[in-house]
C-alpha cells in the first residue's frame, strides 16, 4: 500500500473516530436525562 | 418584566444545528480550492497543526463564551465580552473592549455574507443549469465565466436566496433552524457518501493519464519543497480555511451557544461540532472536487486558462510554472504575453502532456483562475458522464450544496437579527426585513465590481483571526484564566486534557498574532481598493455605534459608577 494511502485512512479514521465517540456520549447523555 | 429567553429543545438539534452552521460551501467549494491553490499535500499539514493549536481550542472558547452571555440574557458579542472583560479591568475600560469586539463581529458577519450569499446563488443556479442541461457537451471552464459575465442570471439566484433566508430566518432559533437541519444535514452527508464512492470507482473517464486516483495522492501526499518554499502563504491558508470552515472568529458560535441552559455541556459539544465539520470537510469535501477535477482535467483547461493563472500581466508572470509545462525559457524570459499565448495555443498537446507529468501545477491553475469557482467547473463533468440521470444528480447535488450554504447563512443572518432584538428591542420580523435591505445594498457591488469579492474575502480571513484573537484575550485572559477553565467544565460531559491549558494560554495566540502583523502591511498599502474599504468602514461604524448603545442600555447604571453592579 503506498504511503498516502495509509496517511489518507489515518487521517479519515482519526475523524471519523472523535466524530463517533463525541455524538455517541452526547446522545447517552441525553438519553439519561430524559430518563431521570 | 424581561422574557426568557429560547432554549434549545434538544442536545442533538443543537449539535446538528452547529455542524449545520459550520459544514456549508466552506468544506466542499472553499477546502478544495484552498488545496489547489497551496500544493495539495502541502496544505494539508499546516491544516491538521491549525485544527488542533487552533480550532478546538478558539471552538472551546466561544462555546464558554456564548453561554456565559447567555446567563445575561445576551446572544452578541459586545456585552458578552463587555461582561467577561469586567472580571478584570473597570467597566469604563471593559465597554470599549466590548465595543470593539462588538463591531468587529457585526461588520464581519455583514461583510462575509456580501459574497458567501453569492456563493450559495451559484449554487442554485448550478442545479437550474443540471436539470436543463446548460452546461452539457460544453467545456466547463468556459461555462462557469460565461455564467459570471451574465450579471440579470446571477442576480437572480442571489436575490431568491436572500429573500429565502429572510423568510426562514423570521420562524425563529429552535423551529425554524432545527427543523431545516434535521433534514438537510442527513441528506447531504448521505449523498456526498455516495459521491465519493462513485469517484472511487470512476477512474479515468476521459484520458488514462488523468484519473481520480491522482486527485487522492495530490491531496495526501506531504510536498515538503512545495511547503518549505511557500511556508507563510500556506500556513496562511491554513489557519484561514480553519476559522472559515468552523465560523469561528464571527461571534455565530457564541449566538448558538448563547441558548444554552447554564449548566449544559460546551466541551464535548465543542469536540462533537469540530468533529462533525471535519468529516465533511476532510472526508467528503476532499474526496469529490480535486479528484473530478483531476479526472476530468482536460475538459475544463485550455490555453486561456494557463495565462490567467500564470501569465495574467506582464509583471505577474509565474516563471516556475511556465518553464515546467515546457514552454522555451526565452519566452518565458521576454515576458511577452502574446509569444506566451501563441505557443501556448500551438504547442496545447505537448502543454497537456507536460500537465500529466506535473498535475499540482494543473490543479494550481484552475485554483487560480476559478477561485471559489473551484468546485463548480469539476463538478458538472461528473453529472454529464452519467447521462440523463446526470440531470436528476446534478440537480439534487447542487441543490445540497444550496443546502448547505444556506443552513450556515442561516446562522449569520441569525445572529444579525439577534442583535437587533436583543440590543435594539426591534421585532424578529422587522429585524429580518432590516438585515435583507442591508445584504441586498452590500451584496451589489459583488455583481457590479470587479475584484471587489476577492479583496473583501482577503480582508475577512484577516478579521476573522484577529476576532479569534480577541476570542482568547478577553474571553480566557481578562475573564481570568481559572475562569474559564471552571466554566469549560461546568456541566461538562468530558475532562478536557491539562495539556491543552498551555496551548489555549500560550500557542494559540502566538499562532494568531504571527499572520496579523505578517499581513498587516500589505492591506494599509493598496491590497483593497477604495470600494471595499468604504464597505469596511461603514461596517465599522455602524458596529460600534451599535455595540455602544447596547452595552450602555443595559450597564449605564455601572458605567456611570465605574463598578460592577448586575452579576448573576
Amino acid at each position: 500500500m503506498e504511503s498516502w494511502v495509509i496517511y489518507m485512512l489515518t487521517a479519515w479514521l482519526v475523524i471519523f473516530a472523535m466524530m463517533g465517540w463525541s455524538i455517541s456520549r452526547l446522545l447517552k447523555a441525553e438519553k439519561q436525562a430524559k430518563s431521570s | 418584566m424581561e422574557q426568557p429567553r429560547d432554549q434549545w429543545a434538544t442536545k442533538i438539534g443543537l449539535i446538528l444545528a452547529m455542524a449545520g452552521n459550520a459544514v456549508g460551501l466552506g468544506n466542499f467549494v472553499r477546502f478544495p480550492t484552498q488545496v489547489a491553490q497551496n500544493g495539495g499535500g502541502a496544505f494539508m499539514v499546516p491544516y491538521f497543526i491549525a485544527l488542533f493549536f487552533l480550532g478546538i481550542p478558539v471552538m472551546w472558547v466561544e462555546w464558554v463564551a456564548g453561554r456565559y452571555g447567555g446567563k445575561y440574557g445576551h446572544g452578541t458579542l459586545g456585552p458578552t465580552y463587555y461582561l467577561m472583560a469586567r472580571e478584570s479591568l473597570k467597566p469604563r475600560s471593559a465597554l470599549w473592549l466590548g465595543v470593539i469586539s462588538g463591531m468587529l463581529a457585526f461588520s464581519l458577519t455583514v461583510l462575509l455574507n456580501s459574497y458567501y450569499l453569492h456563493l450559495i446563488g451559484w449554487s442554485a443556479a448550478y442545479s437550474w443549469f443540471s436539470i436543463t442541461g446548460a452546461y452539457f457537451g460544453k467545456n466547463t471552464g468556459e461555462f462557469f465565466v460565461q455564467y459570471l459575465s451574465n450579471h440579470a442570471e446571477v442576480f437572480l439566484f442571489w436575490g431568491i436566496t436572500v429573500v429565502l433566508l429572510a423568510i426562514a430566518v423570521g420562524q425563529g432559533v429552535s423551529k425554524g433552524i432545527e427543523r431545516w437541519v434535521k433534514v438537510m444535514m442527513p441528506l447531504l452527508y448521505i449523498f456526498a457518501i455516495l459521491m465519493v464512492g462513485y469517484i472511487f470507482v470512476l477512474g479515468s473517464p476521459v484520458d488514462p493519464n488523468w484519473s481520480t486516483i491522482d486527485g487522492f495522492r495530490f491531496i495526501w501526499t506531504p510536498n515538503w519543497d512545495y511547503l518549505g518554499s511557500h511556508l507563510w502563504e500556506v500556513m496562511l491558508a491554513a489557519t484561514g480555511q480553519i476559522f472559515f470552515t468552523l465560523s469561528l472568529g464571527m461571534g455565530i458560535i457564541q449566538n448558538y451557544a448563547s441558548y444554552l441552559g447554564p449548566k449544559d455541556d460546551v466541551a464535548l459539544s465543542g469536540i462533537a461540532t469540530v468533529s462533525l465539520n471535519e468529516f465533511a470537510e476532510v472526508v467528503l469535501g476532499g474526496s469529490i472536487a480535486i479528484p473530478l477535477a483531476t479526472a476530468y482535467f482536460t475538459k475544463i483547461i485550455n490555453p486561456s486558462i494557463v495565462m490567467k493563472a500564470f501569465a495574467p500581466s506582464p509583471d505577474k508572470i509565474d516563471k516556475t510554472a511556465l518553464l515546467q509545462l515546457g514552454i522555451p525559457k526565452n519566452i518565458v524570459e521576454s515576458a511577452n504575453l502574446t509569444m506566451i499565448s501563441e505557443y501556448l495555443n500551438s504547442h496545447w498537446n505537448e502543454i497537456l502532456q507536460a500537465f500529466s507529468t506535473h498535475k499540482d501545477i494543473g490543479l494550481q491553475a484552475i485554483g487560480r483562475t476559478f477561485g471559489l469557482g473551484f468546485a463548480y467547473t469539476s463538478l458538472p463533468n461528473a453529472f454529464v458522464s452519467m447521462g440523463d440521470a446526470g440531470r436528476l444528480f446534478g440537480a439534487l447535488w447542487f441543490l445540497l450544496l444550496w443546502f448547505a450554504g444556506f443552513t450556515s447563512a442561516i446562522a449569520m443572518y441569525n445572529y444579525l437579527t439577534a442583535l437587533l432584538e436583543e440590543d435594539l428591542n426591534i421585532k424578529r420580523s422587522l429585524g429580518t426585513w432590516i438585515v435583507l435591505i442591508i445584504y441586498f445594498i452590500m451584496g451589489l457591488p459583488v455583481i457590479y465590481i470587479s475584484g471587489y469579492m476577492d479583496q473583501v474575502d482577503a480582508w475577512v480571513s484577516f478579521q476573522l483571526t484577529l476576532l479569534a484573537l480577541f476570542d482568547i484575550i478577553i474571553a480566557v485572559y481578562l475573564f481570568k484564566p481559572d475562569n474559564f477553565w471552571r466554566e469549560l467544565h461546568e456541566g461538562a460531559l468530558m475532562k478536557v486534557p491539562e495539556w491543552y491549558k498551555p496551548i489555549i494560554l500560550y500557542i494559540a495566540p502566538i499562532l494568531l498574532a504571527l499572520p496579523l502583523v505578517g499581513t498587516f502591511k500589505g492591506f494599509i498599502s493598496g491590497k483593497i481598493g477604495l470600494a471595499p474599504w468604504i464597505a469596511i468602514i461603514t461596517m465599522f461604524i455602524i458596529g460600534a455605534i451599535e455595540s455602544y448603545y447596547a452595552i450602555k442600555k443595559k450597564y449605564g447604571e455601572e458605567l456611570e459608577k465605574n463598578e460592577v453592579i448586575i452579576k448573576v
